[in-house]
């Protein structure tokens, strides 16, 4: 579904890729792995639109997205995460809610005068379903980062898409609600959603991952069954050298 | 604003260029005093020219320069001043300190100028005051009438009489003659209008009246529906209303917006055409100085610009030029002298009046009538 | 004098909101200061006088014809001097500089064009106002409270209840994050400019009415409209009318104690005592306690 042809990226001098290419299949769970600085997030930002490769291309579902917008490329269906919560500090939860609904139509007048509303009972359900307890008319600044980190993950799925990068999306939360997103990866994998997931712990890695794909500065030095590269020799030097 | 701001800084700038490098001094610049061999100077003799060429009495500043450009021409086509040619140079002044300020600096330090017509508006006079005086460089304003410009300097002359008359004329007036013992004084900021509403109070409250509101705006406002709520809420018979044109024409419609319904009297600058056709002003009363003007002058200075109506100050301007091109004649172009031989008019003919100097440089009397406002036209006032 | 000076709290503050709305729609999704915003009403003002004088087209074509020269005007501005700028990463200092360059810029063209003295404009007849509970206000006037009156409801349910609304305010928050939910960024901000500046067009007519036509005319506005939006809080758009209305009242019943040349004063006073008590102004948002890592 998403390839990533001969990427390379240097940011002023510094190579951070040096020459990424990998297939990222349909209905699996991908796992990047890789020491930092090796060039993940910024596949990520690539893959996104919001940075452009030096040289190389990204082709999803056939098509060359390379060059694209990022709000393009979002409304192709792909979704992210960040690996520091991103979110509107001056909108509320339901606001990020309706955001993600639907915004292929810029058109002025019909956001001015079409006032879709859904019922919040919709919005509500959301909510629960991840866990967050806190009323629709919250604003962010006022959640706790695992809330946010919940409700960030929640906007990503609540937005039509076709493929999930999630960058990190148990980094910095308690065990309860790292359980509790590990349980709902799961549930996705089960229902046959393509995943591509940056993550440091092997043990969710382990669990999660259909294919892993090992990085040092962007060049992939192995791939396979999570167990395969986890033992990888070279992985674990990549990792320990660091 | 922005355009003041570049004049400012570009007259800054040149001044700090050329004048840091050759500044004025006091030696005699012409060449009468060289002790070889007397050549004949034939280089023309440069005079300055101060006023607002824009801005908001640029209407009336623009009118007085034709006047002193009626007398420039009318010197050189008799033969020049002994010989030499005269030429003006005009620099703007914006009727504001800090632009007249730049210009008057170009003209002292750059132009070297021997002697300025101007600054026209008394803020312009004054500012540029102190460095005439320091070098040495006659003023003569042909309508900077703030009382304070009597005090500005040994070199800073006036054809016009001080305000200190008209404000008592004007006290004198609205107690005497339209017997109003309550007067509102709403002015705007500037040395000629607070030098004005300052001389009325004082006037007429040694009369016996009462000022019931003393309010004051900037000139630059385009509102003065505060201060006219304050006049109406009073119980003024006669808002005395000294300011410039623009927020004259502001002034005067908010007060028919309002309702005033008070007799309105002001000073001379009511008589500028925009205030006289302005909505609002009809009935509205103003002092001028009596000009007594010679009709000879009147229709040729018509004539040679076309204009309908004689400006305020134009004859002032004219007689300005003349006077100093009469005492260059005879003592030469060195500063000093041209200020000592000023001293000595004291009965000069001009077409604006008789001319006389006092020890303060200011004339020695003054004479003024009022004027009302009728269908966009100002007429003598009739009681 | 009461009613006399609350009217003319109104009215002031009627004014300062044409100017102020404008703005803050262009501030909360650019989230810098767009100085040269006054230089749009007083284009527009220049715009209307132009064609009034010297074409005999009617109203009720002259008037919209004059918004949508300001909205182009705001447009332009942004595509061809802000945007480029943004693109370059400038910072909002650099955006500010820009933007004073333009108002200076714009500010003196009008007066190379048409002269620096006071233009009136006489579209409708003058004179006495009409009398209220014994105040007075002209027609004029009125038609600015209820323009702006209609203003306040248009602009406050758009931000409530319109998505374009709320996506303004994720652009100005976090572009690049609302970006990766699909919102075309750029886009929103050029209708922010559009929107606003098209504000500005109606109020260079309103104020050419009212206080007539010279080169200074928007940009003297501007710290009185600057302020409003602070004192409603930059956040809300419809605030910073409610913040105009503030300004203007409390400067007009303020002189009826102090000297009227105190009016200016007092709107850098009230300026100075939002920033230090409650920056986020009457509507803004607080910002909460948690430490905000986004």
């Amino acid at each position: 579904m998403l390839e990533i042809k001969n990427i390379k990226k240097s940011f002023g001098g510094v190579k951070a890729i040096k020459g990424s290419d990998f297939i990222i299949e349909k209905n699996k769970v991908t796992a990047l792995i890789g020491p930092n600085g090796a060039g993940k997030t910024t596949l990520f930002d690539i893959i996104a639109g919001l940075t452009r490769p030096d040289e190389g291309h990204i082709i999803f579902e056939e098509k060359d997205i390379t060059k694209k917008e990022p709000h393009k490329i979002a409304n192709l269906g792909i979704s992210r995460t960040f690996q520091q919560v991103r979110l509107f500090k001056n909108l509320t939860i339901l606001d990020h809610l309706q955001m993600v609904e639907d915004n292929k139509d810029m058109g002025l007048l019909k956001n001015i005068f079409t006032n879709k509303k859904r019922s919040d009972k919709k919005y509500e359900q959301v909510l629960e379903n991840f866990g967050i307890k806190r009323t629709l008319d919250t604003y962010i600044s006022d959640l706790s980062y695992g809330q946010r980190k919940l409700l960030q993950i929640a906007m990503t799925l609540e937005k039509s898409h076709k493929l999930l990068m999630l960058d990190e999306p148990v980094a910095g939360v308690n065990k309860v609600i790292q359980s509790d997103i590990e349980n709902l990866l799961l549930k996705l994998k089960e229902e046959n959603e393509t995943i591509l997931l940056i993550d440091h712990d092997m043990e969710f890695v382990r669990k999660l991952a259909d294919h892993v794909i090992a990085l040092d500065a962007g060049v992939v030095i192995c791939e396979g069954t999570p167990d395969k590269v986890l033992k990888n020799k070279k992985v674990l030097e990549a990792y320990l050298g660091e | 604003m922005p355009k003041k701001l570049g004049i400012v800084i570009a007259g800054l700038a040149l001044f700090l260029l050329i004048g840091g490098g050759c500044t004025r001094t006091d030696a005699p610049a012409d060449v009468s005093t060289d002790t070889d061999a007397p050549v004949e100077d034939t280089s023309p003799i440069k005079l300055g020219w101060l006023g607002p060429l824009t801005g908001d009495v640029s209407s009336v500043g623009t009118a007085d320069r034709e006047a002193a450009e009626l007398a420039v021409t009318e010197i050189n086509e008799a033969g020049g001043i002994n010989g030499r040619m005269l030429e003006v140079t005009y620099e703007d002044g914006f009727c504001e300190g800090k632009t007249a300020l730049a210009g008057g600096t170009k003209l002292i330090n750059v132009d070297e100028v021997v002697a300025i017509v101007g600054g026209f508006c008394s803020g312009e006079t004054l500012a540029v005051a102190p460095s005439a005086e320091e070098k040495h460089v006659v003023m003569l304003s042909p309508g900077s009438t703030a009382p304070s410009v009597t005090e500005a300097g040994d070199y800073i002359f006036r054809v016009v009489p001080s305000d200190g008359f008209q404000g008592k004329y004007a006290a004198e007036f609205v107690y005497n003659t339209l017997e109003k013992k309550k007067v509102a004084i709403v002015y705007a900021i500037t040395d000629y209008a607070e030098g004005l509403a300052n001389v009325f109070e004082e006037e007429y409250k040694k009369l016996g009246g009462e000022i019931v509101v003393k309010d004051s705006f900037l000139q630059e406002s385009r509102d003065l529906k505060a201060q006219l709520t304050k006049v109406k809420n009073s119980e003024a018979e006669v808002l005395y209303f000294p300011t410039y044109t623009e927020a004259g024409v502001v002034g005067f419609k908010q007060a028919e917006e309002l309702d005033l319904g008070i007799q309105i009297l002001g000073p001379e600058t009511l008589s500028d055409e925009k205030l006289v056709t302005a909505q609002g002003a009809e009935g509205t009363l103003y002092t001028v100085p009596v000009s007594n003007e010679s009709e000879a002058f009147k229709t040729k200075f018509l004539e040679e610009t076309g204009r309908d109506d004689m400006p305020v100050y134009a004859s002032q301007t004219y007689d300005a030029v003349k006077i100093l091109a009469q005492v260059i004649e005879s003592v030469g172009t060195n500063g000093e002298d041209i200020k000592n031989e000023l001293y000595n008019v004291k009965n000069y003919e001009g077409v604006s009046g008789m001319i006389g100097f006092d020890e303060n440089g200011d004339l020695t009397s003054a004479e003024y009538k009022v004027m009302i406002i009728k269908d966009g036209k100002s007429e003598d006032y009739t009681k | 004098m009461f009613f006399q000076l609350l009217i003319n709290g109104l009215i002031a503050g009627s004014i300062y909101a044409l100017i102020a709305s404008g703005f803050s729609i262009i501030y909360t999704t650019n989230k810098f200061v767009h100085f040269a915003h006054g230089s749009t009403a007083t284009v527009a003002a220049y715009f209307l006088y132009w064609i009034f004088s010297n074409f005999g087209l009617p109203l009720y074509l002259v008037f919209p014809l004059t918004i949508l020269i300001a909205a182009l005007f705001g447009f332009l501005v942004h595509l061809l001097i802000y945007l480029p700028l943004k693109k370059r990463k400038s910072s909002s200092v650099i955006l500010l500089i820009a933007s004073l360059a333009l108002m200076a810029f714009f500010d003196n063209l009008m007066q190379l064009l048409f002269g620096a003295d006071v233009k009136i404009l006489s579209i409708f007849p003058h004179g006495k106002g009409i009398e209220i509970l014994g105040a007075y206000i002209t027609p004029i006037q009125i038609v600015i409270l209820i323009v702006v009156l209609l203003l306040f409801f248009g602009l406050w349910a758009f931000s409530k209840y319109s998505k374009l609304g709320k996506i303004m305010r994720a652009v100005s928050d976090n572009p690049e994050l609302a970006k990766t939910t699909g919102i075309n960024s750029i886009r929103v901000q050029h209708w922010s400019f559009v929107i606003g500046s098209a504000i500005a067009g109606l109020a260079g007519i309103l104020i050419a009415l009212e206080h007539n036509i010279e080169p200074a005319m928007g940009t003297h506005l501007m710290i009185q409209g600057f302020t409003a939006a602070v004192i409603g809080g930059v956040t809300s758009i419809p605030g910073s009318i409610v913040g105009a209305y503030v300004l203007g009242l409390t400067e007009n019943f303020g002189i009826w104690f102090l000297p009227s040349g105190y009016k200016s004063a007092i709107a850098f006073v009230l300026l100075l005592i939002f920033l230090i008590i409650r920056p986020q102004g009457i509507f803004g948002i607080n910002q909460g306690n948690r430490d905000q890592k986004m």
